[in-house]
């Protein structure tokens, strides 16, 4: 009864009740495609960020990230590396040492910063730079001579594939060391100052300059199959360890610039989220108590003749619910093909923006297509939201027609 | 210009090529090209190493920007230990670096610190000039990193030269692809050396002049460094006085002598 | 609405008799407080309506008739005095008591807008069986009955604005008889119609009243119900100014 009552009357203003659906609906609409677009692009950049030398999860020295020295190394990362393989959802690891250097051509000298790497074990997957090489291949082995640079910095070097550099920096003894590398590889990923800055160098000549014994580096990176998860699996890689000598950080400690980032973009995006879902709410307040206001003397009569005020609070509670739902059903029609054509083609920002050929957030490259993706949860929190704020709205109109004295609503005629 | 002897600092400019260059020596018969050229470099190179020195020099920077000129004063002990003060002008007075084998540190005396070159500021300038820090460091004999050969010995420009050939060996941390160095037969005064890159292009130029006797050795006292891509800049460093085998003590290089310089 | 009623709801729903009296008031009264004025709406009221009475109260606008009917339909509270329904004294009640009263023992009927808009006729008028929780079936057969009885039959699914006036009120007491009240209370019922549909009105009224022993109460001036009124008490000021019962 109070169920036919709330939808009967909730369509007697079929337009207002329509236009404020409509809001809801168009609320819906941004809040998928600002969350969407936010677990797409965060989710890219994590994973590019991950790709950038430091994976996911991250398995160091403990201190190390506090105060990265080529002196922090751990011992036996084969192992390490090997343990972390068998964790349930690892996808991919591998031992590399990093660090600053200096990199010398005849020309010029720049600094920049290093990636000792065993090629055996780097994929375009798990890598970057392999990802982006515009030029030669990865060094054949671990122990030669061969190098893969920027395309930045071979032009500021101006060396090209077969050329030598020379890489300087300090050892385990603090001694400054030296090395020639053969350029073997260029990778351009379109952002100059990655470009201009990275190099990868193979891990057991690596070893060698620094004076680090055969199975030490400065960590081992760690892939997985979703972001989301690296508390669980590096907790699952810390107790697998079980080496109080090491520490297992992943990306939001290790990457802060991309994490500090994605915090801020993620409240910013919550918050206008939020602002609209409160001028949604208001909406949805006004549309309610207007008709609460217009039918006190049809409550009154129904208060009359034994309504509970409680069953009428219920009434009032369930035409906002009604507006949720036709809302949500209005949102999903709505946002559908908006969904589907971010999902599957995205929106190339390049067209909004000149020079955008590499676009780079917290030092990570970015890809300039935006595409969305929805997460469970934050479909989840998407129908928590329009339904929390939409009964909200419902709440004080409600509230104010379960307290009305029949008597009085009697004399509003 | 004794310059490994006199202050590594001013050798380091060259690094290699002045060990080259100073160690110019006479040439046995019976041996081949490369063991000749070994031979005259190493025996010129010994031959000019005091086992300690003092001297006075100036050093003029010019680049598109600024033109700057600075007066030092150097001591060197062996091969590992070299301090270079500046004595004018007077806003710098009393900035000093200490070599102490691979490692720099630079004293400022405004703010009385001591900055440990880290190897990231190797490659940078040393004092604004042409030379890096990394020039003033490298150590190796010119015979560990490089084939040395004699490409020219004959009549050039009115005189008789030897011209060196330095190709680096392919596991050398240089980034050179070649060197060469024409040397003076008669003294074996340098004249000039050039640095070419892999593709053989000319990177910079090293010019000696003004050859004079100090201390009791001949030398160039002025030698002038040309970047190939910047042909209107140039660093030239001028030596006023030099002294050699003078007594000094190995505590006078230290981070403490440093701070004494001033 | 669930079946399920308490004891308490129960007792309610049972007609309690003492003597021949439905309603008591004593010494009943009301004030108002309109901006910082008081005005006595009823003023020492007492008075005893019978079952099956078929009672006017009457009077100028502003003589207390409405207040007095609200209080006799658990609507407003005297600020003294004693309410009685079937001898309950509705003081003693809570505000969910006072509302299951209203909903079982009392019905009705208004002098406009009386019915949900969005809700037939026949959804109208089951409307407070259904808020008594009575299973469908039985409550179609009642209600279907009822409306039947007040001549509404093949209407059942018009909407209230697809009716005239006086289909609309017959709906209004269609609903309030279906739960087979002790009393119908009437204020104005016939102020929206023309007389003829008034007269109709009046005379299903009558016909309820008489075949089913249900005790009507109204409150109004219209001459053509006072006319079939077996009972007429005029107030004024917040008294009673007359009584009088019509001998046939």
């Amino acid at each position: 009864m109070l169920v036919k009552l709330a939808w009967r009357s909730l369509w007697r203003r079929k337009r207002r009740t329509f236009i404020t659906c409509f809001t809801v609906a168009g609320g819906i609409l941004l809040s998928v495609v600002f969350t969407g677009s936010g677990d797409y692009t965060y989710t890219q950049i994590i994973d590019t960020s991950a790709t950038m030398g430091l994976g996911h999860i991250t398995v160091e020295p403990k201190g190390y990230n506090d105060i990265p020295t080529l002196q922090k190394r751990m011992k036996n990362t084969s192992l390490v590396r090997e343990t972390a393989l068998n964790i349930p959802r690892v996808t991919a690891a591998a031992e590399r040492i990093t660090g600053m250097a200096m990199f010398a051509s005849a020309a010029k000298s720049v600094g920049g910063i290093f990636f000792a790497v065993d090629p055996a074990h780097e994929t375009a997957k798990i890598n970057t730079f392999v990802r982006a090489m515009v030029e030669g291949e990865m060094p054949p082995d671990a122990d030669g001579r061969k190098i893969v640079i920027g395309a930045k910095m071979a032009e500021k070097l101006k060396i090209g594939l077969g050329k030598k550099l020379v890489y300087t920096m300090t050892d385990v003894d603090g001694e400054i060391v030296s090395e020639v590398g053969r350029v073997s590889g260029i990778f351009k990923t379109g952002v100059e100052e990655v470009d201009g800055a990275f190099a990868l160098i193979p891990i057991n000549r690596m070893r060698k300059v620094l004076k680090y014994a055969p199975d030490e580096a400065t960590m081992v990176a760690v892939f997985i199959d979703d972001q989301r998860r690296v508390d669980g699996v590096g907790g699952l890689i810390a107790s697998a360890l079980g080496n109080d000598s090491l520490e297992v950080l992943n990306w939001k400690t290790t990457q802060k610039e991309v994490s500090g980032m994605i915090k801020v973009d993620r409240s910013g995006n919550y918050l206008s989220q939020f602002l609209v879902g409160l001028l949604i709410a208001a909406g949805i307040l006004n549309t309610i108590f207007m008709s609460v206001l217009e039918r006190q003397r049809e409550f009154g009569v129904m208060l009359a003749v034994g309504l509970k005020p409680g069953s009428l609070f219920r009434l009032v509670v369930l035409e906002s619910l009604f507006i949720a739902i036709v809302g949500l059903i209005m949102g999903i029609i709505l946002t559908a093909p908006f969904f589907y054509y971010l999902y599957y083609q995205g929106l190339d920002l390049r067209q909004f923006a000149d020079n955008m050929e590499g676009y780079a957030v917290g030092g990570t490259v970015v890809d300039p297509i935006m595409k969305i993706r929805l997460f469970k949860e934050s479909a989840i929190a998407i129908l928590i939201g329009v339904f929390g704020l939409t009964i909200l709205a419902g709440l004080y109109p409600a509230w104010r027609a379960g307290r009305q004295a029949p008597v009085e609503s009697l004399k509003t005629i | 210009m004794p310059n490994k002897n006199i202050i590594n600092a001013a050798r380091g400019l060259s690094a290699v090529i002045l060990t080259v260059i100073l160690s110019t020596g006479a040439m046995a018969d019976a041996e081949t090209n490369q063991e000749k050229a070994v031979r005259i470099l190493e025996r010129v190179d010994d031959m000019w190493r005091g086992e300690s020195s003092r001297g006075v020099f100036s050093m003029e920077v010019r680049t598109k920007r600024y033109k700057r000129k600075l007066s030092l004063e150097a001591w060197s002990k062996g091969k590992d230990l070299s301090l270079v003060v500046i004595k004018a002008p007077v806003k710098e007075k009393g900035t000093a670096t200490l070599k102490s084998g691979t490692s720099i540190y630079t004293y400022l005396p405004k703010t009385d610190r001591t900055i440990r070159l880290t190897s990231g500021m190797m490659m940078g300038s040393w004092m604004g000039s042409h030379f890096t820090n990394d020039d003033l460091v490298k150590e190796s004999r010119m015979s560990d990193d490089y084939d040395v050969s004699i490409i020219f010995d004959g009549e050039r420009d009115g005189q008789m030269v030897y011209e060196f050939e330095l190709i680096p060996k392919p596991d050398a941390a240089v980034v050179w692809g070649k060197i060469t160095i024409a040397v003076r037969q008669d003294d074996l005064m340098p004249i000039v050396s050039t640095y070419f890159d892999e593709d053989m292009e000319k990177m910079r130029t090293m010019d000696f002049f003004d050859i004079k006797t100090m201390g009791g050795r001949k030398f160039p006292a002025t030698l002038r460094v040309t970047p190939e891509d910047k042909p209107d800049e140039y660093t030239e460093v001028v030596y006023h006085e030099m002294e050699f085998d003078i007594p000094i003590d190995d505590s006078d290089f230290s981070i403490a002598a440093l701070k004494r310089s001033k | 609405m669930s079946q399920g009623h308490t004891g308490k709801e129960n007792k309610l729903r049972e007609p309690v008799q003492i003597g021949g009296a439905i309603v008591r008031l004593e010494k009943v009264s009301r004030v108002y407080q309109q901006g910082k004025v008081e005005v006595k709406a009823v003023d020492d009221l007492s008075l005893i309506i019978n079952k099956g009475e078929f009672t006017v109260i009457s009077g100028p606008s502003g003589s207390g008739k409405t207040t007095t009917l609200n209080m006799i339909g658990a609507l407003d509270i005297p600020n003294s005095g004693t309410v009685e329904l079937e001898g309950r004294n509705l003081g003693t009640l809570s505000r969910t008591q006072l509302s299951e009263l209203r909903r079982d023992r009392i019905g009705f009927v208004f002098q406009a807008y009386n019915l949900a808009p969005v809700l037939t006729a026949y959804e109208n008028a089951e409307f407070v069986l259904a808020l008594q929780g009575v299973p469908a079936a039985r409550r179609r057969e009642r209600t279907m009955k009822v409306l039947d009885e007040v001549g509404l039959n093949g209407l059942e699914d018009r909407r209230p604005d697809e009716m005239s006036g006086g289909q609309q009120q017959r709906v209004a007491i269609a609903r309030a008889i279906c739960p087979r009240p002790a009393i119908v209370l009437a204020d104005e019922p016939t102020a929206n119609v023309d007389s003829h549909t008034a007269e109709s009105i009046l005379t299903l009224m009558q016909q309820l009243n008489q075949t089913d022993g249900i005790t009507f109460l109204f409150s109004t001036h219209d001459p053509q119900v006072m006319e079939r009124a077996r009972r007429i008490i005029t107030m004024r000021d917040g008294k009673v100014f007359d009584d009088i019962t019509k001998s046939f």
